[in-house]
């Protein structure tokens, strides 16, 4: 899962990039409301991180100017907490609204949900033919033994879980599962849906030629 | 709760008091003196009370209205009609007198002339003036110097008496007149010392006074009607504008400041009344919205550090780190506190000065030293940022406190290095001109926006929309505090500023003579470069 944080307090910034990438996500940073708006028009985040005093441009106007071309999830992470700033984020199109400071726990569970409804899907625990993918703990099991997946392994499966049904492109899965100082994966989706297959020891994965990888409903 | 009888510390204020009282009031009449207050606050409420007993209406300026309308109106008509009736019923009484004069002294005449008595008879002319109804008709009697009746008409009213003596011959009034009952009667002298009696009763003349009375009362009583109607529908004209007001002023509450009183057509004072109440909401609602962004405002900067070091915290101890991650965590938790800390101290001081309890210790001071001091803790991070710092000082007496002094100092000299451009000049000067200590810090920087400048001292005003977060940002509110500091010295501070040119801020404080000040005075200059 790809996100992108934008977010002109450096410490915050940094430590908001940090505690995302240790929770499996490519994350993107940008320092202000311009930078931040023309990373997120570009590249097919699957969700932005925004906070609302920015320099150049602020958080309304940001949201304003994404929504009259994407549907990106956007969580609003901000120090104003008052009903209006709350009532005309949610308005121009905002997800959701967290107010700093805030739990790091309720962080990444709203960051889950968030994802997880602009995929179509309501639980977190998902059934697949024999397997339990829980998205929360990061985790797939078979029965009662933990297939032991790799981060990058699990952001693949979950990646393809999420979107199950539908054939994912190896060019999305580079998008959304690579961040901008990441170029580690590309030589290697091969390898890592190799990996996958064998520990999932089930060809849930399909790969349709010239096309990309499906997990059928 | 400390006292033994357990008395709630407001009871026990009362319980005091009125000891006190006691006490004071057993003493001579010379300590009276001291209880005027509590004595004078007693009479006010008994006034209160007797005002109170004396209303017998409702307070307020509709019933104030008719009542003292009604008032002056049934005044104005009882005196109308009395005076009225009074007149007449003079005028009535002196023509029937004059008639009955005339009638007796025709017969006083005839006495002279005739000697036969039976023959006398009231005068025809007369008799037609008394008017033709039998009630109307007059009577006459003659008594001889003896009181015994000579001649008479026939029947004579029984009450009918001689006057004890002969009425006067002469004089303004050479007559005696009487009443009884409805009758009048006028008593002259005869030629030989008889009394001739001239009578009637005042039988339609009464009628008409009646009738005079009655068109008065009725009169009287429809102007009054319609008096209280006009009143009423005067006051009505007067209240309904306040009620109005007062209505609208009811559903003014803090959370619909936005709203105004009409400016209905009304008389100019209520017009008046509403222009200075919509102007006084005015003011409330912007001191208002004030203070609401400056709550939203000084929250905002709290919880950014806060949420720095709570994110720092719990991302920390997420997982085990090595000791540098450690480290590095903890150098990002003292930053955050130590900004948490300075925004906390600063948003202190506000608030002090704002209650007026700034609490300065003020002492006759060299300003020139104060200034000294400050620079030289600046001179590092003028040198970091490249900033030329000059300065020219020179010896001026303030009645100021020198902690405070020195902060506006810090503050001014440091927005003037970072609001600055690199291998910028800024340059401090403090003299002494016209009685007043002048300090002048002078920037070569960014400037201040022309449409910002006004509002440049209010608090948490960035001109840079764009925070730049170095490694020691401001806190937004070290132009508020300075002024505040300033203000509280009786001082004043000016900021002019040419964008891409530098800001100006000059200080003037009023000097007083320091004695050490003035042996050592001289002139001073420093550069840092």
């Amino acid at each position: 899962m790809r996100v992108l944080v934008i977010e002109d307090e450096p410490n915050i910034r940094r430590l908001l990039r940090e505690t995302l990438e240790e929770s499996g996500y490519s994350v993107d940073t940008a320092a202000d409301g311009c930078d931040g708006l023309s990373k997120a028009t570009v590249w097919p985040y699957d969700a932005v991180v925004l906070d609302l005093l920015l320099p150049k441009m602020d958080g309304w106007d940001v949201l304003e100017q994404l929504r009259k071309t994407h549907k990106t999830p956007v969580l609003i992470l901000s120090a104003r907490d008052a009903l209006s700033d709350r009532v005309l984020g949610l308005d121009l199109g905002a997800d959701d609204y967290l107010v700093k400071p805030f739990e790091r726990a309720e962080l990444l569970a709203r960051l889950r949900a968030l994802i997880r409804r602009s995929a179509g899907q309501a639980q977190t625990i998902i059934h697949l033919g024999g397997l339990v993918i829980d998205l929360r703990g990061r985790c797939v099991q078979r029965g009662e033994i933990d297939l032991g997946l790799t981060a990058r392994e699990f952001a693949l499966m979950e990646y393809l879980v999420l979107h199950r049904g539908r054939v994912v492109s190896r060019s999305e899965i580079y998008d959304h599962l690579l961040d901008d100082a990441d170029n580690s994966l590309s030589n290697s989706l091969d390898v890592h849906i190799s990996n996958l297959r064998k520990k999932l020891n089930a060809d849930i994965i399909e790969t349709r030629r010239g096309q990309g990888y499906v997990i059928p409903e | 709760m400390s006292s033994p009888n357990k008395i709630p510390s407001h009871l026990q204020n009362e319980v005091v008091d009125h000891n006190q009282q006691k006490e004071i009031a057993s003493k001579d009449a010379r300590k009276r003196l001291h209880r005027s207050d509590s004595e004078g606050s007693k009479d006010a409420g008994e006034s209160v009370m007797t005002v109170r007993w004396i209303r017998l209406w409702p307070e307020s300026i509709r019933s104030d209205l008719i009542v003292s309308q009604l008032v002056l109106l049934t005044l104005i008509v009882l005196g109308f009609g009395g005076a009225i009736f009074w007149l007449v019923w003079q005028g009535t009484y002196r023509q029937v007198e004059a008639d009955l004069l005339g009638a007796a002294e025709l017969l006083a005449q005839d006495l002279r002339t005739q000697n036969e008595l039976s023959s006398l008879t009231i005068a025809k002319t007369y008799r037609h003036r008394f008017g033709p109804a039998p009630r109307d008709h007059a009577y006459f009697a003659v008594w001889d110097h003896s009181g015994r009746q000579i001649g008479g008409s026939d029947p004579l009213p029984p009450h009918t008496k001689p006057h004890s003596q002969s009425p006067r011959a002469d004089g303004r009034r050479p007559f005696e007149s009487r009443t009884h009952g409805s009758h009048l009667e006028v008593i002259v002298s005869g030629p030989h010392g008889e009394q001739v009696l001239v009578g009637r009763p005042m039988a339609k003349e009464n009628d008409g006074l009646r009738r005079l009375l009655l068109f008065v009362c009725v009169f009287g009583f429809f102007s009054l009607v319609a008096g209280a109607t006009g009143a009423w529908y005067l006051a009505r004209r007067i209240i309904q504008p306040l009620e109005q007001m007062t209505h609208t002023a009811e559903q003014i509450s803090f959370r619909h400041l936005d709203q105004r009183l009409a400016m209905a057509p009304a008389s100019n004072e209520v017009r008046r009344l509403a222009t200075v109440f919509n102007s006084m909401l005015d003011r409330l609602q912007a001191s208002f919205q004030q203070q609401v962004r400056f709550t939203a405002d000084a929250s905002h900067e709290l919880r950014t550090p806060v949420a720095v070091i709570l994110t720092q915290a719990e991302h920390s101890l997420s997982r085990p780190r090595t000791s540098d991650e450690y480290c590095a965590a903890l150098q990002t938790c003292v930053t955050a506190s130590g900004r948490m800390k300075r925004l906390i101290d600063d948003l202190l001081i506000l608030a002090r000065a704002d209650m007026g309890r700034l609490e300065l210790r003020r002492v006759p001071l060299d300003l020139a030293e104060i200034v000294r001091g400050s620079l030289s803790l600046l001179e590092p991070l003028a040198e970091e940022r490249k900033i030329r710092l000059s300065s020219q000082l020179l010896s001026t007496g303030v009645d100021g406190d020198a902690l405070r002094l020195s902060q506006v100092v810090t503050n001014l000299v440091t927005n003037a290095i970072r609001y600055n451009r690199p291998e910028g000049n800024v340059s401090v000067s403090v003299f002494e001109r016209e009685c007043r200590s002048w300090l002048v810090v002078a920037d070569s920087g960014i400037g201040i926006p022309i449409a910002d400048q006004q509002r440049v001292i209010e608090r948490f005003y960035r001109s840079d929309p764009a925070r730049t977060f170095d490694d020691n940002p401001g806190t937004g509110l070290g132009l508020s505090i300075a002024d505040e500091i300033i203000t509280a010295h009786g001082g004043t501070m000016d900021i002019t500023s040419q964008p891409d040119h530098g800001t100006t801020v000059t200080i003037q404080l009023t000097s007083v003579r320091v004695p050490t000040v003035e042996a050592a005075g001289s002139a001073i200059n420093t550069s840092s470069h």
